[in-house]
């Protein structure tokens, strides 16, 4: 119902549906008898004890109603306020007839109202909270727009906490989502598109993207995969992330989910297309590069110099977090003429009389971190804090001194597990932290030279992957000074005049460097 | 899935055939190497009288002697390798757990031996950690070994692969185990300790500080002469107090610290430094000169057969110390002229003495004047090239020093 209003608004067809379970509803009329139409309800919803069905007799006027509604999908306030009062107050008056027509023109003030003649689209109207309204005698029924089911109130993204952003994140209604960014770009070219995927959820999904910037194709593309989904249900984005995406057995996320609005807002604005799904507070945004993934909305809330020095300590952080021990590993074992004297003399002083190989106590600490990142994710936060007390200091301090491991290896290990925070998407997170276990293996079976083909490997597999016709590393290669404005480094806002070539938008300027400069002369 | 399964089988095989071929090659954990930190070569030594019968002295000297496998022993490798604390519990903020400063933190073993890599391989009989060299600081040569020769026993050192440029080569007088015997006060290994001192050469000029090793195979295979620092040393110090001159890989003499300095002038290699001249007007009183800047230019004069050596220098001095004191005078023209007309005289005459001396009692062309010569004179180099000691001996030398006073440091 609500749907089909926003696709009048925006001018989308609706598309075919695909089988599912409601089309066997299709067969069923609408009878003029409520008993029957009660019947087929329940026939249709057999085992949903949830349903009220709720008989109405206005005794002046003689006509029997049927109300029907999902128990905590809809708004008590609002059908009582807006029908079961009016249609009272109206049957007191005296002796008036009380039609179809009139009910839905006059008496029901809601905002939305609908009629209907065929179960199948009864059915999905009661299922996404709606009410029903069958008047004896008709063969039509009324759709009363009353959904309103408990939704969390906006608050600030919790995995992605800006400084300097807007403190408002995405929650799980689609419809929220939408306002939120429609709210912060006013014009009639903000394109939604409504789709539906899953056979048993029909989980609403929306496309919204900027017309006449946005690469046509790409939309046709994005909408293509979705409709091409043919899943029994859909219950978070990243499950149509990975529906949709290229390369299925790559570790690195090749769509961007998240939670903030203003990073969302500003994708659009460069020609990225969003999906957003409802039922999740993560919003996709496609397609990205590698470089996208390192970017936080903070640094277009710095200045250019300052946000290109975090840049930088971001990049350097994420060859840390990948390389670090396996670096460690490779130069004590094999190289230890690299480390200065006095150094290697710590470094040997420290691993003295220790039982294990350094490779063997690499892994050890590493697979150790990983444990207590998952175990203080899963844990409640004040126990969380806990282990990661009882885990960072105590069975660091205790394992050195227990004469298991050498204290280098605790600061290598928590080096990465700091800098691996550093990096601001944690899926991307998650794909680096899987990287540094062969690369470990690397440098341990070959020094620097291992390290060195492993990340050749993992350089090799970059420049193969896309996303949605976007090359992977699109932003360094084929290398162009232009590319790189917004990459390791940030150039002036008044400078980034162009939105990024490799996206192939249509409309490709973003500002004019005049009226730019103009500003800054006066 | 076919394809899929080809390229990933593919890609497993390229990367077993790393792993298996590579087979983790030199692995070895940090903590099992014996990392070399100084050599020092001597010549081998009978035993010192009333120690024949010393039982424990011999046992000592049985473990020094190695069965050769050709001729009798020519030199006494001595390498040094740091004693390391096992890892042991640590007070948080205790510092290092105790331990006498009494005992030497370091383990000197010597062999003796006719060839550097059959001696090093045979430190692996005395040691479960095996040598390691790229640590190494510093390689001590005891002057009658550098008097018949330093390439020799320097040879498996200059071509090896673990062996480094930034080594640093020194000459003694003493037994050069010795030297790696020292325990220093501060630092805890002698070769540490000994390896730092050339970068002092911004204080003082009176040590070469340009002494690492691959400045000597340089010179070595330039044929070119060279000096290198000489040191000697008590139980817990050690001082460099010149240099040694050699010509070819055979040391031929030694220049004081203060031959040094002009030496290093020469060679355009002063970092910085202290001179000290008399007044001119009045004897008694010193004015120490600092020396902030040094540049040195070489020219050949030639003049048909005849060639001179045109030394021409700027020097940048700052006046540091004046045992008489006139600081009214010290902004006036005539007292700063006056200085650097006496430094200037002063420096232009030790040039002179220490060319000389050099000429004539050491032979070693340290100055690189062949270099010179070969660079801007190479018609004449080829006329004098065939006894080029014998030219070097007579070279007249014009010397020309500018010196500029900068600071006067006047506080009034």
């Amino acid at each position: 119902m609500i749907l089909d209003k926003l696709k009048n608004i925006f001018g989308i067809k609706n598309k075919e549906q695909k089988i599912d379970d409601i089309v066997s509803a299709k067969v069923i009329a609408i009878s003029k008898s409520l008993h029957k139409n009660k019947n087929s309800l329940e026939k249709i919803f057999s085992k949903s004890d949830d349903l009220i069905y709720r008989k109405i007799y206005l005794e002046n006027s003689n006509t029997s109603l049927l109300l029907v509604c999902i128990d905590g999908m809809v708004e008590r306030d609002l059908i009582a306020d807006h029908i079961l009062t009016p249609l009272q107050l109206e049957d007191n008056k005296g002796d008036i007839t009380i039609n179809l027509e009139k009910i839905k023109e006059k008496l029901i003030t809601t905002l939305e109202v609908e009629i209907s003649k065929g179960f199948q689209q009864l059915t999905r109207s009661l299922l996404s909270g709606n009410t029903l309204l069958f008047i004896e005698g008709y063969k039509q029924a009324l759709m009363i727009g009353t959904t309103g089911w408990e939704a969390r109130s906006i608050e600030s993204p919790a995995s992605e906490e800006t400084i300097g952003g807007s403190r408002e994140g995405f929650i799980e209604s689609i419809k929220t989502n939408i306002s939120l960014i429609r709210k912060r770009i006013k014009t009639p070219k903000l394109a939604v598109e409504l789709l539906e995927v899953g056979r048993k959820t029909r989980t609403n999904i929306a496309l919204v993207y900027l017309k006449g910037v946005i690469n046509h194709e790409l939309v046709g593309e994005v909408r293509n995969r979705i409709e091409e989904i043919d899943t029994d249900g859909i219950v978070g984005s990243s499950q149509i992330e990975q529906l949709i995406e290229n390369h299925k057995w790559s570790i690195f996320p090749q769509i961007m989910s998240t939670e903030r609005v203003d990073k969302t807002v500003g994708s659009i604005l460069e020609g990225r297309i969003t999906i957003i799904v409802d039922g999740t507070p993560f919003v996709l945004i496609a397609p990205v590069t590698f470089a996208t993934f390192l970017n936080s909305p903070d640094d277009y809330y710095e200045r250019s110099i300052t946000s290109s020095a975090m840049r930088v300590v971001r990049y350097i952080s994420y060859v840390l977090t990948t390389t670090l021990p396996a670096l460690y590993l490779a130069l004590t074992a094999y190289h230890p003429g690299m480390i200065p004297t006095p150094l290697v003399l710590t470094i040997t002083e420290s691993r003295m009389g220790l039982p294990f190989p350094t490779i063997v106590e690499v892994l050890i600490m590493e697979f150790t971190l990983e444990i207590l990142t998952e175990a203080s994710i899963r844990l409640p936060r004040p126990i969380g804090q806990a282990v990661s007390i009882v885990g960072g200091l105590v069975i660091g301090q205790a394992a050195v001194q227990a004469g298991i491991v050498s204290p280098l290896i605790i600061i290598v290990v928590s080096l990465t597990a700091l800098t691996s925070f550093v990096i601001p998407v944690y899926s991307f997170t998650l794909s680096n932290r899987l990287i540094r276990f062969p690369l470990i293996i690397m440098g341990g079976l070959a020094g620097l030279y291992g390290i060195f083909m492993g990340w050749i490997f993992i350089l090799i597999h970059l420049a193969s992957i896309e996303s949605f016709g976007v090359r992977y590393l699109g932003d360094f290669s084929p290398y162009k000074l232009e590319h790189l404005k917004d990459t390791i480094i940030k150039v002036p806002q008044g400078w980034m005049t162009q939105r990024p070539e490799i996206l192939n938008v249509e409309d490709t300027k973003k500002q004019d460097i005049e009226k730019a400069r103009m500003i800054v002369d006066e | 899935m076919k394809f899929l399964l080809s390229r990933y089988s593919k890609l497993f095989l390229s990367l077993l055939f790393i792993i298996i071929m590579i087979g983790c090659w030199d692995y070895k954990e940090i903590e099992n190497r014996g990392y070399v930190l100084g050599i020092a070569i001597d010549k081998p030594k009978p035993l010192p009288k009333g120690y024949e019968n010393d039982q424990s002295y011999q046992e000592e000297k049985k473990l020094e002697r190695m069965e050769l496998q050709q001729g009798e022993p020519r030199y006494a490798y001595t390498i040094q390798i740091p004693i390391l604390p096992k890892a042991q519990v640590k007070p948080i903020g205790g510092g290092g757990g105790g331990g006498g400063a009494e005992s030497s933190r370091s383990w000197d073993l010597t062999l003796l031996g006719n060839s550097f890599f059959e001696a090093n391989r045979e430190f692996s009989t005395r040691l479960n950690y095996a040598p390691f060299y790229e640590h190494l600081k510093v390689i001590i040569i005891n002057e009658k070994v550098a008097r018949e020769g330093i390439i020799p026993p320097l040879d498996m050192i200059l071509r090896d692969p673990e062996m480094r440029r930034r080594t640093k080569v020194f000459v003694t007088s003493e037994e050069a185990h010795k030297i790696l015997d020292v325990t220093p006060r501060i630092d805890d290994y002698a070769a540490m300790y000994l390896a730092d001192l050339p970068r002092n050469a911004t204080k003082t000029s009176r040590m070469p500080h340009i002494t690492d090793l691959g400045e000597v195979a340089e010179s070595l295979h330039g044929q070119v002469d060279f000096g290198l620092p000489i040191v000697i040393s008590t139980s817990d110090e050690i001082k460099i107090i010149g240099a040694a001159a050699f010509k070819g890989d055979k040391m031929v003499g030694r220049l004081s610290g203060i031959q040094t300095i002009y030496a290093k002038w020469i060679r355009d290699a002063i970092k910085g430094g202290v001179i000290v001249i008399k007044a001119r007007h009045n004897p008694n009183i010193l004015l120490t000169l600092e020396l902030k800047k040094v540049k040195t230019k070489l020219r050949p004069i030639v003049d048909g057969d005849n060639v001179k050596i045109l030394i021409k220098s700027k020097a940048v001095i700052n006046l540091a110390e004046e045992s008489e004191t006139r600081y009214k005078d010290a902004l006036k023209q005539d007292f700063i002229k006056n200085i650097e007309q006496g430094a200037k005289d002063e420096i232009e005459s030790n040039i002179k003495e220490t060319i000389k001396y050099v000429q004539q009692e050491l032979g070693a062309d340290i100055f690189h004047f062949k270099v010179i010569l070969q660079k801007f004179a190479p018609k004449t180099w080829e006329q004098v090239e065939d006894d080029w000691y014998e030219v070097f001996r007579n070279l007249d030398i014009v010397v020309d020093v500018d010196v500029e006073l900068e600071y006067i440091g006047t506080v009034k």
